[in-house]
């Protein structure tokens, strides 16, 4: 049996060739996969830029990219703004989770401040503007739950 | 748009000449022959040179606007080439070219496949929009916005410590400010472009590190693996600094061992600059850059005693940290994670009562690395090269073995200790954090392979 087994070990370059060899093969498996994907990427439409900038408002949920946008026309730079989110079982988990810091990446340079009282301007998902312990100057209402308040102060 | 991909290849134009300056003081690149070989390198340098400067200017009030991120890469640029007298040229000796038929063809194999993969990176970049991760959006661009819109680390409504994780420190957050500077406005959407590049760069820089040390027929395919490895290519145009952290302690950790084996002082230098770079780029970063500095500085003094002194200068890349946790105080704000704190380590009963925590997340760092749709085959030959290169050049298998050992140890250590619920800590974290490994190994396997064909006493 010992005389079937290769009497001395392989040679530095022949392991090193192996791995090489191993390496190469690998990459090469991998190289459809990443072929297609540049081919995707290369053949998507690339949509308008203010959308590719507001991607994380868009992609998945659609719904928010026209929220947002509203509200970059409505708010003005600079404004103090805060976000009230209601407590209902049917809130999306990315607005219940998410939508204070969403806003934060669409609205700068608007400041956002926890704090609804000290707000120029109140985002609401499904919360009855009354609630909140403001004075409302105006209301919009960009959905059927999202709405833009400003405040009179 | 146009202006702002303009604008951003005027940023990425100062970097590279910052990275020409410093390499050129270094003696790296001393001709105009030698310096289209070395674009790779010299931007990715002077990318992390010029982010360093901004984010240790950043407590002290330094505003990455256009003028001071042009001013700090000329300064560096300047500073390199006022050092040229300070450094000998670089002399490396020259590979045997290639002979036979086995090794040219795996070296153009590699090459194309290298070459085709990188080109399909920048066209993906090109075509990516905004990065939609949840910590990109939520926190890493809003920090670089902040410091865009309000000139700087302000610390008021909507500032700089309003969002999550104020500990992590500057460096990604200030680079992108001064992007947007650069892009004339806030266009995230531009920023996965910006990161397939550094990706590019940073494979360039590997190959100019390494191609006079290792033959092609080993290098090409060894980096062409590293590159389609399925985590290496999803993470390629992603804005988390995950994979800038990787890129930085993998150029770092092929610097130094290339300062083991060859004691050139421009290794260390570039070894320090990327340790910093790491460092600045988060609290992750700061962790695995000590870990790296102390495993290759141990390795040079227990192999050279006194004449491994210099390695002790590794320690000023992680010591950079030590500013912006002034600040951090200065302003009430705690200097580490609230994750975890590391005291609990020395705690038995509080180890013994979460080893549940150990466990769990012990299989699932060995699934991110092992799983054949993660990385692919590469963490089974790094630790493959990392054992048959312990005869062979041991300071550098050691230290670079040592190191993935107790980075990981680190990492698992985190989970270990950590306060928020560990299925969800792990699932949000792990594949990302763990990524660097591979990729750190995955930048040092050629340089060890290249060692078992030429032992060293390295």
């Amino acid at each position: 049996m010992r005389a079937l087994l290769p009497r001395s070990r392989p040679s530095p370059g022949t392991v090193a060739g192996a791995v090489a060899v191993a390496a190469l093969a690998a990459a090469a498996a991998r190289l459809p996969a990443v072929a297609r994907e540049v081919y995707d990427s290369a053949t998507a439409a690339r949509g308008p830029a203010l959308r590719r900038d507001l991607e994380p408002a868009y992609e998945p949920q659609r719904y928010l990219l026209r929220d947002v946008v509203r509200t970059l026309r409505a708010v003005p730079p600079g404004a103090v703004y805060a976000v009230a989110v209601g407590p209902g079982p049917n809130v999306p988990e990315l607005v219940r989770d998410g939508l204070v810091q969403l806003l934060g990446y669409a609205l700068l340079p608007r400041r956002y401040t926890p704090d609804a009282r000290a707000a120029q301007w109140v985002i609401t998902w499904d919360v009855p503007p009354r609630t909140l312990g403001v004075r409302v100057l105006r209301a919009v209402a960009v959905d059927g739950h999202y709405r833009l308040l400003e405040v009179r102060r | 748009m146009t202006h702002a991909y303009l604008g951003l290849a005027g940023l990425d134009l100062l970097e590279l000449a910052a990275g020409f300056g410093l390499l050129h003081g270094l003696g790296v690149v001393r001709s105009r022959p030698a310096a289209p070989g070395a674009v790779g390198l010299a931007f990715l340098t002077g990318w992390a040179a010029v982010g360093v400067a901004l984010a240790l200017g950043a407590p002290l009030g330094l505003d990455p606007g256009i003028a001071a991120t042009t001013a700090v890469a000329l300064a560096l640029a300047g500073a390199g080439v006022a050092c040229r007298r300070l450094v000998a040229g670089l002399d490396e000796p020259r590979l045997p070219p290639l002979r036979g038929r086995a090794p040219r063809a795996l070296w153009l194999a590699g090459s194309a496949a290298l070459a085709a993969a990188l080109a399909g990176a920048l066209v993906v970049g090109v075509q990516h929009a905004a990065d939609v991760s949840w910590d990109a959006w939520a926190f890493w661009i809003p920090k670089a916005e902040a410091v865009y819109y309000f000139h700087g680390l302000d610390t008021g409504l909507g500032g700089y410590l309003t969002y999550a994780h104020p500990e992590y420190p500057p460096l990604q957050p200030v680079t992108v400010a001064a992007a947007f500077h650069f892009m004339g406005g806030v266009h995230p959407a531009l920023l996965p472009l910006e990161q397939c590049l550094v990706g590019v760069a940073f494979t360039g820089a590997l190959v100019r590190l390494l191609r006079r040390r290792v033959p092609g027929w080993l290098l090409a395919p060894s980096l062409a693996l590293l590159v389609v490895a399925p985590e290496f290519w999803r993470r390629l145009p992603l804005v988390l600094p995950d994979q800038d952290v990787a890129y930085l302690l993998g150029a770092a950790a092929v610097a130094c061992a290339l300062w083991t084996l060859d004691g050139h002082r421009s290794r260390l230098v570039l070894a320090v600059l990327f340790l910093a770079a790491a460092t600045q780029t988060k609290a992750e970063g700061t962790l695995l850059s000590l870990l790296l500095a102390v495993a290759f500085a141990a390795a040079s003094l227990l192999r050279d005693r006194r004449r491994g002194l210099p390695a002790l200068a590794l320690l000023l890349g992680p010591a950079t940290i030590v500013p912006w946790q002034i600040w951090l105080r200065a302003h009430g704000q705690p200097a580490s994670s609230g994750d975890y704190r590391w005291s609990r380590l020395l705690d038995p009963g509080y180890l013994g009562a979460h080893s549940g925590r150990l466990t769990y997340a012990a299989g699932q760092l060995l699934h991110d690395l092992f799983a054949p749709g993660t990385w692919s085959l590469l963490p089974p030959l790094v630790l493959l090269a990392c054992a048959l290169a312990l005869r062979t050049a041991p300071a550098v298998a050691a230290a670079g073995a040592g190191w993935l050992l107790v980075a990981f140890a680190g990492l698992l250590a985190t989970y270990w200790i950590g306060t928020p619920d560990v299925h969800w800590y792990v699932a949000t974290s792990a594949e990302r954090v763990v990524g660097t490994l591979p990729l750190v190994g995955g930048a040092l396997m050629p340089l060890l392979l290249a060692t078992v064909l030429a032992p060293t006493s390295a």
